[in-house]
């Protein structure tokens, strides 16, 4: 029968040298890293594929889109040209003149028996609107006409510069009045203009 | 493989230094991989990337003017009508025919008498009212004289000052005649001689051309 040894003790060999573990590094660790770097450049380089590939699907797609911007480039200057019409059209209609109400109130205010009866009204871009009423009435018509202009939300600075018996059989005088226009230069919209419009179809 | 150099057959002599020749040789090709590889290909990635993003802004925005063409091509092609009258409101040459044409046929509806008209290009100095395209922008001095009474010559600059062309009114004066004065047919009286000093305006194409760009 053959003979058993059992020994308890651990086995323990010389500890391994510098060299040893290097070696141990070199055959373990170093080798994951190895194909881990190896990986990466094959990723990197997929990475780079990927991305140059749609980069020259974006630059395709500018060079076709660019193309059919390029074809349409008449079309948009003629909308270009239409947009920049509309919008001076636009700014002219809100800058020109509204004399309308003026004129409506001034009318109202001038008595129906008045003589040799002279208006004038200015736009000067300048000095605003301004106008003149001259001609020839009694006194108190006179002074009933200075006090509606000065009442007038609408007109300022209105003073009566001239004022003289015409003769001295007469009851009336002749007269000037001068004034701002204070009404605001803006215009109603043309689309709300409707009959305008239909009245002049025919005369375009 | 047998290695015919001596001095490689030494280096590849036990199994050991097999093994720390090809890991020195290998831990080289790693260093040259990450340095000339690695490194360039994350630089270029990087640079393509800013390049590829640039680009898809630049298509989208390409996408985006395209969508806004078609759709002003499709209002532009459903306004036909309007833009033919539009462009008749701001032409492009002073069509006076046509402005006495229109002066004249709003006085008839007014009941205004259309006395006299006198057009001038010579536009005297005065401040400007500065606003997008008034390069583009010519204006014509137009001079007309009336007669009629209060109420038609009020409706009359009424109309004119909502006229889709636009008259833009500088002065206006206006003078009554006594009927005790006139001398002409009874009927044909008018009480108030008008006259209205205004611009108008049309249009001169100068707009540069701005070419579509990659």
């Amino acid at each position: 029968m053959q003979k058993k040894n059992i020994n308890l003790l651990q086995e323990r060999g010389a500890p391994p040298t510098a060299w040893e573990r290097l070696y141990d590094w070199a055959t373990n660790t170093c080798r994951i890293i190895v194909i881990l770097v190896n990986l990466v450049v094959i990723g990197v380089f997929v990475a780079r594929f990927i991305i140059e590939r749609s980069l020259n699907d974006v630059k395709e797609d500018i060079q076709v889109k660019g193309d059919v911007l390029k074809s349409q480039f008449s079309i948009e200057e003629e909308i270009r040209l239409i947009q920049a019409k509309m919008t001076s059209y636009n700014q002219l209609w809100q800058l020109s003149s509204n004399f309308t109400p003026s004129i409506k109130e001034i009318n109202d205010y001038i008595p129906s028996d008045i003589k040799n009866l002279s208006v004038n009204m200015i736009n000067n871009p300048k000095e605003g609107k301004t106008f003149a009423v001259s001609g020839e009435l009694d006194r108190t018509k006179i002074s009933r006409l200075e006090n509606n202009l000065k009442d007038s939300e609408n007109f300022s600075d209105v003073t009566l510069t001239v004022i003289e018996r015409k003769d001295n059989t007469s009851d009336l005088f002749n007269f000037t009045i001068n004034a701002k226009i204070i009404f605001s230069n803006k215009r109603e919209s043309l689309t709300t203009n409707e009959n305008t419009e239909s009245a002049t179809e025919g005369t375009f | 493989m047998r290695i015919q150099n001596p001095q490689l057959r030494e280096l590849f002599k036990t199994p050991q230094r097999k093994t720390y020749t090809t890991l020195v040789l290998t831990l080289v090709t790693v260093g040259v991989l990450i340095f000339f590889t690695i490194r360039p290909t994350f630089i270029k990635i990087a640079d393509l990337r800013k390049e590829l993003k640039d680009k898809k802004t630049f298509l989208e925005r390409i996408d985006k003017k395209q969508r806004n063409l078609n759709y002003l091509i499709d209002e532009k092609a459903s306004f036909t009508n309007e833009l033919d009258i539009f462009s008749k409101n701001l032409p492009e040459e002073i069509k006076g025919g046509f402005i006495v044409a229109n002066l004249s046929e709003i006085a008839n509806l007014q009941n205004v008498d259309f006395l006299s008209i006198e057009f001038s290009e010579e536009i005297e100095e005065e401040e400007e009212i500065v606003f997008d395209y008034a390069s583009n922008i010519k204006k014509v001095d137009i001079k007309i004289n009336l007669a009629g009474s209060y109420n038609d010559l009020e409706n009359y600059i009424e109309f004119l000052e909502r006229f889709p062309r636009i008259f833009d009114i500088r002065n206006i004066s206006y003078s009554n005649e006594d009927l005790l004065d006139y001398e002409g047919d009874l009927d044909d009286y008018k009480p108030i001689n008008c006259s209205v000093d205004m611009y108008t305006f049309y249009w001169i194409n100068e707009i540069e051309s701005k070419e579509v760009q990659e």
